[in-house]
């Protein structure tokens, strides 16, 4: 099955451009502008990663992360978070609140199908089947 | 196992009830035979202990509920081979091509050892209930053969004129062998001639799309069954996609090969998780859900699972609707063989496709090489007012870094850095059609962001429809004003080292090219007249040692400040990053393509 990977930013370049950079990877994209459409889409479609931004309106990107963690369906999901240049607290933060990884923005296509495949391979259970 | 063709010679048939007396009196029945049929005395006896160890299995192993069921034997003596059939309803095992002798103390095995011993040829087909073992000798010569004295003197060997009444009886039982071996030579043909048919149909591409539900039609005509699904094992993945059945129309899902998904119930997932042949009856009822319930609710069938070389290559699954009779013991056999030769054909297959996608990668880097090559400077241009290095790696896989320099009006120069996102052929083919439209309008060279507007208003499209992207960075050096222009596409910033130490980022600029149709891409004027500056691809500050951590930024713009401050030359600037470079990754393959231009200010 394909994996799908909800990107959570409210910026419509960096929303593509992180669409783009892992659609590449064969993964099936979801898309929310917000922190709260990220809690809705989350939980409803049980994707295999979340990349969330930091900044956003109406409920920011660490919010978001306290909130996925804290739900026993989502808490599961692996997080990667961006942030902007000079935003240390949010990165102690988005570590404290069990985020898999924080990037900077701005990165690499390449970097951020690396790390997302990474992520989600780390966060898999072991094969569970015979069949050779 | 290759099924041996029948032979035609004089028959005996006897159907003898499940029970170890009626053996006995089968093989003094038997050695009438053998005895009229002109075998010697010791042949006599060996065919004798053969069939007894046989049949006394077939009456031991037989299953509870088939006891009532007669035992059929099959005693056919041509000029050349003796064979003899017998039927049994036993579950059934698998027959070893050759049967070592087993220990002392071992209490089964010896049977087959023995029946193999005295037998030249042997097979056992196995059906669903019931199942055949043939057995066959090849006759000493006419000349050494004996008259045989037969065993029961009571019956003569060569009777001179039997009663009408045998002689109807007889050919009636040589009619009924005759119409089993021409169904199963006809079976046998068929199978044959499907296989070199097939075999020969392989050879031209132009009808390799249809070849498999061609194939199984021909199967369902060979065994009489009324439907077939095949499904392949998506390669590297734990799933048997659809691809092929006798209704077209009819879709279905993949079936996940897991041992607790709902899908591991499902016939199919059965055959292919327990490595063998699953039957479908009425006796037991298809899982609910189970895609073969459109073809087999009710009726029979069977999911025979196709390996290759203990690499499993799909499930065919085939079958009679309701109300027909399970397949018997040769249809199984064709069904296999059928079903494996479908297997190493879809095997070779997958590795001849592999071979030609390998030798289309291969060609399709080579262009890409080509062309990336084809892209890059020849050689530096030079102007009184400053000296340029640059540095360009190309990782393993071909990329879509671009660098270029050329000059401009009075003495000015235009730097341009760009990194089309992806690799391989498309990557370079970006690479090339960026760099055609730049060389088509240098008369934008002084207002960067205008001309980085005019680029992606012409490449967007097609970016946007491949789904790609371009990062670039134009810098102007107006020599003139000793300033440099800067905008970037969503690029790494450019920077630009003061004597004190200090490094200035600049990023001014806009979206990558391909992601927006129309932005607008924003300039910064710096002066450069005082210090070195750098512009780079991604690949310089996501340099990755050994233990995966990145160069970043940072240390980049270090070693830019300590070469600033020594006042060092562009070419001791470019080895300098070179050297921070070798020695962070420390052999550590490159993942990404680098990128970078010095710029030194001529004093």
């Amino acid at each position: 099955m394909v994996k799908r990977i909800l990107i959570v930013d409210d910026e419509p370049h960096m929303l593509r451009i992180t669409e783009l950079s892992l659609k590449k990877g064969g993964y099936e994209i979801l898309t929310a502008r917000n922190g709260r459409e990220a809690l809705e889409s989350a939980a409803r479609e049980l994707p295999a990663l979340i990349v969330m931004d930091v900044t956003m309106p109406e409920m920011d990107g660490l919010t978001a992360l306290q909130q996925l963690k804290a739900a026993p369906a989502t808490a599961g999901i692996p997080v990667i978070m961006l942030t902007s240049r000079g935003q240390s607290i949010a990165r102690e933060t988005a570590e404290a609140s069990g985020a898999a990884l924080y990037l900077t923005k701005p990165f690499s296509p390449s970097a951020l199908a690396a790390e997302a495949r990474r992520v989600i391979l780390a966060s898999e259970p072991g094969p569970l089947t015979e069949c050779g | 196992m290759q099924a041996i063709p029948p032979i035609l010679g004089e028959t005996c048939t006897r159907e003898i009830p499940c029970e170890l007396p009626a053996v006995v009196e089968l093989c003094q029945q038997a050695r009438e035979f053998f005895a009229r049929a002109g075998l010697p005395a010791l042949e006599i006896d060996g065919w004798e202990l053969a069939l007894a160890e046989a049949s006394n299995n077939a009456v031991k192993y037989c299953r509870p509920e088939a006891r009532t069921i007669a035992i059929r034997v099959d005693l056919v003596a041509s000029e050349e081979w003796m064979e003899v059939r017998i039927t049994d309803h036993t579950p059934g095992f698998d027959w070893p091509d050759k049967a070592e002798l087993p220990p002392d103390d071992s209490e089964s095995g010896r049977g087959v050892f023995l029946i193999q011993a005295l037998t030249d040829e042997s097979q056992y087909l196995r059906g669903r209930g019931v199942n055949c073992l043939i057995l066959r000798k090849r006759r000493a010569p006419a000349e050494a053969a004996v008259p045989a004295v037969p065993a029961v003197p009571a019956v003569p060997a060569t009777p001179a004129s039997p009663p009408p009444d045998r002689v109807d009886q007889e050919l009636q039982e040589a009619r009924h062998t005759l119409d089993l071996m021409t169904e199963e030579l006809a079976s046998s043909y068929e199978s044959l001639s499907a296989i070199f048919r097939f075999t020969a149909e392989l050879q031209r591409d132009d009808e390799a799309g249809d070849f498999v539900p061609r194939w199984l039609g021909e199967l369902l005509a060979v065994v009489e069954a009324d439907w077939f699904v095949l499904r392949l094992r998506d390669s590297g993945v734990e799933t048997l996609r659809m691809a092929s059945s006798s209704s077209p129309e009819w879709q279905s899902g993949p079936i996940q090969l897991l041992l607790d998904s709902p899908h591991g119930a499902f016939v199919e997932a059965q055959a292919a998780l327990r490595r063998s042949d699953v039957w479908i009856e009425t006796s037991a009822p298809l899982a609910a859900h189970d895609p073969l319930l459109h073809f087999a609710a009710g009726g029979c069938g069977l999911a025979h699972p196709l390996f290759v070389n203990d690499r499993l290559m799909g499930v065919l699954s085939i079958g009679r609707r309701d109300g027909k009779r399970p397949f018997q013991a040769g249809e199984v056999n064709v069904i296999q063989t059928f079903g494996d030769f479908l297997g190493l054909q879809t095997r070779n297959r997958q590795l001849q496709e592999a071979q030609v996608r390998a030798r289309l990668n291969t060609r399709d880097l080579e262009i890409a090489a080509n062309l990336q090559q084809a892209l890059l400077p020849k050689e530096l241009v030079s102007i009184p007012q400053a000296s340029l290095s640059c540095y360009y790696r190309s990782a393993r896989a071909i990329g879509g870094d671009y660098f270029d320099v050329y000059p401009v009006g009075k003495g000015n120069l235009l730097l341009v850095v760009a990194d089309v996102m992806g690799k391989g052929l498309p990557a370079a083919l970006f690479a090339f059609m960026f760099r055609s439209l730049l060389r088509a309008r240098r008369d934008l060279a002084a207002r960067p962001g205008e001309y980085l507007a005019w680029l992606n208003q012409n490449l967007f499209q097609e970016l946007d429809q491949a789904e790609m992207f371009i990062t670039a960075q134009i810098a102007f050096l107006d020599c003139e004003k000793g300033e440099i222009c800067v905008a970037s596409a969503g690029h790494p910033p450019l920077l630009i080292a003061r004597p004190t130490g200090a490094v200035i980022e600049v990023s001014a600029g806009g979206p990558p090219l391909g992601i927006d149709a129309d932005p607008t891409f924003s300039e910064a004027r710096q002066s450069y007249a005082d210090g070195h500056a750098l512009m780079f691809t991604d690949g310089l500050m996501e340099a990755r040692n050994p233990q995966g951590d990145l160069l970043g930024l940072e240390a980049i713009k270090a070693e830019l400040a300590s070469a600033t401050r020594r006042g060092e030359s562009n070419e001791a600037t470019k080895s300098r990053l070179v050297r921070l470079l070798q020695s962070f990754e420390q052999n550590a393959p490159a993942a990404d393509d680098t990128v970078f231009i010095v710029i030194v200010a001529n004093k």
